[in-house]
């Protein structure tokens, strides 16, 4: 009797992908699907910000094959038992999903296999190591796996000329997935990881661990911590000892980051003693100022647009979206079973094929029958076979003005050395 | 009914039988016995990475995460296991806390327990990958069926929905025994059922146990069908929703948990997921910022628990008084004979 009615309701829907394309009427709906609440809140407004800057430029256009585009936001909460339930409601109830931005690291191993039967392409902002050799067709990523930056800190610190390391990181996922590359690479580099510490989050003291890293007489800290982790532990280190040369990641760029460390040990001394690794985006160029323009210009929907301006994520987000409408044009249709396949024509830099840095750009020249190149806002896309896209990694420090002057690059090619 | 609507539907079926078998289990605990669990979830939790870690396999050089006792131990042992590592270790924190201590101090405990238990599962990274917890977890039987994804998770839901029956029958079985009377009398007033003789210390480690095994077992068919866990999934407020359940369902009555388990975990926390994230206010726009409505769940259902403790304690379906027939009765019929 069981099996007649799981026969009998699976019979009710279509199992199989039709051999043409389905027909839309209507809006096209990009998700950002990305934690909003809890411990990783901060990834959704950061990817919700390029979603939005890439569905307005396309609009102007006058959107895709006839169809404007809109974001919406899906909370996975941070957590695989909620993200879940949320994936599921997302392919089901929204209206003409075309295509998503997400998950993050901690959603990613369970709701990846559900995007992709459904068809949904998907390009993620987890750096987990497990989809360094991704076999989903429909899941694509345009930023590097959090496993490179800890060999792009190492790398920095070793030419700095620093020898003893110690690994200061966050109990929570992202921070932790930085550990085991950067200690290995640092050990085999020559260096020596003299302290691995995993701190509790916000915790109102740290003195302990400080008084341990003290002892272990380290010249150099890695770091990745929410801001107040960081900002405690920095301003006791401060008090205790004195301050140790820093290198964070992408998350300590962030303007909260900075806020609350250069609020607790001064922005004079956060300027001199730190520096951080992030993806390297150029921040420059014409597909960069037209992403920034009319960033600048969304303040209506984005609350201090700036903060996005130089951020990796945003700018890979934004050119997420730009390349998947892009796809539809040679696909001629928004059917993500159609265009999928056309996503890494889009950014092959095949030969012959005319350098486009806007959606804009991109569509006229289809329109006049050229291949494309499109370079996004994030700089070259080089995807391999397995729709990983992870480029090199730009050393930045903070100066007393806001800014983030750039000292130094890690190539790519270094860090496939030690990857 | 499209396909991705039946995955939807069928998840939200599977969830809801997965939250009855642990409503039920912390029902039994709270609302039957008194026994105030502030650590249920952690019970799940230790159910749900023992279930994971028996299916992974072992763990090997250059895995992407890393565990202790990989095995592949195959269906239903993982399940089995499950619900004795909870037993277990729901005896050991039995014995430590219910042999002395008042029920607030014991609540303070589990409250305690489950934040060490958060913890230590993030800090201890080979002990269940930390805080990127487990993934890739095998599900049961998937490759014997040789089923289409969408086939096997309608016979996911039914297996579950199985287990929430047997569950049912078993829990109420407890509850309509002699056993369940004598907990309820220990819950009312434990000094005078210790005076009729009781073993109250027992009696609470026996319902805690038992309990614990169902909150194991729940845990790994969760774990199994999400084929993922971490520690994000079962922080210590999960246990609050649970006990919005029973509140709102009605203590102590086994439908009460069933239809709190519809209502809260499920019902009411799905529901917010469908709200407008923007509308139309007297011809203006309004654009909420994003996470506001997921981010009001938790206010949401401390206010749903306070909403009924002050408006009706009893909850939904109140505990019914128990019906037996009284000894003389019984005497008096026998000399009939």
């Amino acid at each position: 009797m069981a099996v007649a009615f799981v026969v009998t309701v699976a019979a009710c829907g279509s199992t199989t992908q039709s051999a043409t394309p389905k027909t839309y009427t209507g809006t096209l709906t990009f998700a950002s699907f990305n934690p909003f609440t809890g411990p990783d809140a901060s990834f959704g407004p950061e990817m919700q910000a390029g979603c939005i800057v890439a569905a307005h430029l396309i609009n102007k256009a006058g959107g895709v094959l006839g169809h404007q585009v809109q974001c919406i936001t899906v909370d996975t909460r941070g957590d695989p038992a909620d993200a879940v339930p949320a994936a599921q409601k997302m392919i089901a109830t929204t209206s003409n999903l075309v295509g998503m931005n997400g998950p993050s690291s901690d959603e990613a191993q369970a709701t990846v296999p559900i995007i992709n039967r459904a068809h949904i392409p998907m390009f993620a902002d987890t750096g987990q190591a497990a989809f360094d050799k991704n076999s989903n067709d429909y899941f694509w990523r345009l930023t590097p796996p959090d496993d490179a930056a800890g060999i792009a800190m190492a790398i920095y610190a070793y030419r700095k000329g620093y020898r003893r390391g110690a690994a200061v990181f966050g109990s929570d996922l992202s921070s932790q997935s930085n550990v085991p590359t950067l200690v290995s690479t640092f050990k085999k580099l020559g260096g020596q990881i003299v302290l691995n510490q995993s701190l509790a989050l916000d915790q109102s003291s740290y003195r302990s661990e400080v008084q341990a890293a003290v002892a272990a007489n380290p010249d150099v800290i890695f770091t990745e911590a929410d801001p107040q982790t960081d900002a405690a532990y920095l301003s006791q280190l401060q008090q205790l000892h004195g301050l140790i040369p820093v290198i964070g990641t992408e998350p300590t760029i962030q303007p909260a980051w900075i806020k609350a460390v250069g609020g607790a040990i001064g922005k004079a001394n956060l300027a001199q003693i730190y520096a951080a690794a992030q993806p390297y985006a150029p921040s420059q160029g014409p597909a960069w100022k037209v992403f920034n323009t009319e960033l600048l210009a969304s303040a209506s929907e984005i609350p201090q647009p700036d903060q996005w301006a130089q951020d990796p994520y945003t700018q890979t987000d934004y050119d997420a979206i730009v390349t998947m409408a892009l796809a539809m044009i040679m696909a001629n249709t928004p059917d993500p079973s159609f265009f999928n396949q056309q996503i890494a024509n889009v950014v092959a830099d095949s030969p012959g094929a005319t350098e486009v840095h806007s959606y804009q750009e991109g569509k006229d020249a289809l329109a006049a029958g050229k291949k494309i190149h499109y370079v996004g806002a994030g700089g070259p896309i080089v995807l391999d076979k397995y729709h990983n896209s992870s480029g090199a990694f730009q050393v930045a420090g903070y100066a007393t003005d806001g800014s983030n002057p750039q000292l130094d690059i890690v190539s790519a090619a270094d860090i496939a050395k030690y990857a | 009914m499209s396909d991705a609507m039946q995955f939807y539907l069928s998840t939200l079926l599977i969830y809801l039988f997965i939250d009855v078998m642990g409503v039920l289990g912390l029902n039994l605990q709270f609302g039957v016995a008194g026994i105030i669990n502030f650590a249920y979830i952690v019970f799940v939790a230790v159910g749900a990475y023992t279930a994971a870690v028996v299916s992974l396999g072992p763990d090997f050089p250059g895995n992407f995460q890393h565990y202790l006792f990989g095995a592949s131990w195959p269906f239903p042992l993982p399940i089995l296991a499950a619900g004795a590592a909870s037993g277990v270790l729901s005896l050991v924190v039995g014995l430590i806390s219910l042999r002395r201590l008042r029920s607030d101090y014991q609540a303070m405990v589990m409250l305690v327990l489950s934040l060490i238990a958060t913890l230590t599962a993030t800090n201890a990274t080979g002990l269940v990958n930390g805080p990127a917890g487990l993934a890739n977890v095998p599900q049961p039987l998937f490759d014997q069926l040789g089923l289409p994804p969408l086939e096997y998770q309608w016979v996911y839901a039914i297996w579950a929905g199985l287990l929430t029956a047997l569950t049912f029958l078993f829990v109420r079985g407890i509850t309509n025994s002699p056993l369940g009377r004598t907990l309820r009398a220990m819950r009312d007033n434990d000094r005078a059922a210790a005076a009729l003789g009781k073993n109250i210390t027992a009696l609470r480690l026996l319902i805690f146990v038992v309990g614990g095994v169902i909150a194991g077992i729940s845990g790994a068919v969760f774990v199994e069908f999400i084929q993922a866990w971490s520690p994000g999934s079962w922080l210590y407020p999960e246990t609050f929703v649970f006990l919005a359940a029973i509140i709102v369902g009605g203590s102590a009555n086994n439908w009460g948990a069933v239809v709190g388990a519809l209502l809260v975990p499920v019902g009411f926390l799905e529901a917010t997921r469908f709200l407008p994230q923007d509308f139309n206010l007297f011809g203006r726009h309004v654009v909420l910022f994003s996470g506001l409505v997921d981010a009001l769940q938790w206010v949401a259902v401390g206010l749903l628990i306070l909403v009924f403790l002050w408006f009706r304690p009893q909850g939904l379906f109140p505990e019914r008084p128990g019906r037996f027939t009284p000894r003389a009765a019984i005497a008096s019929a026998g000399k009939g004979e």
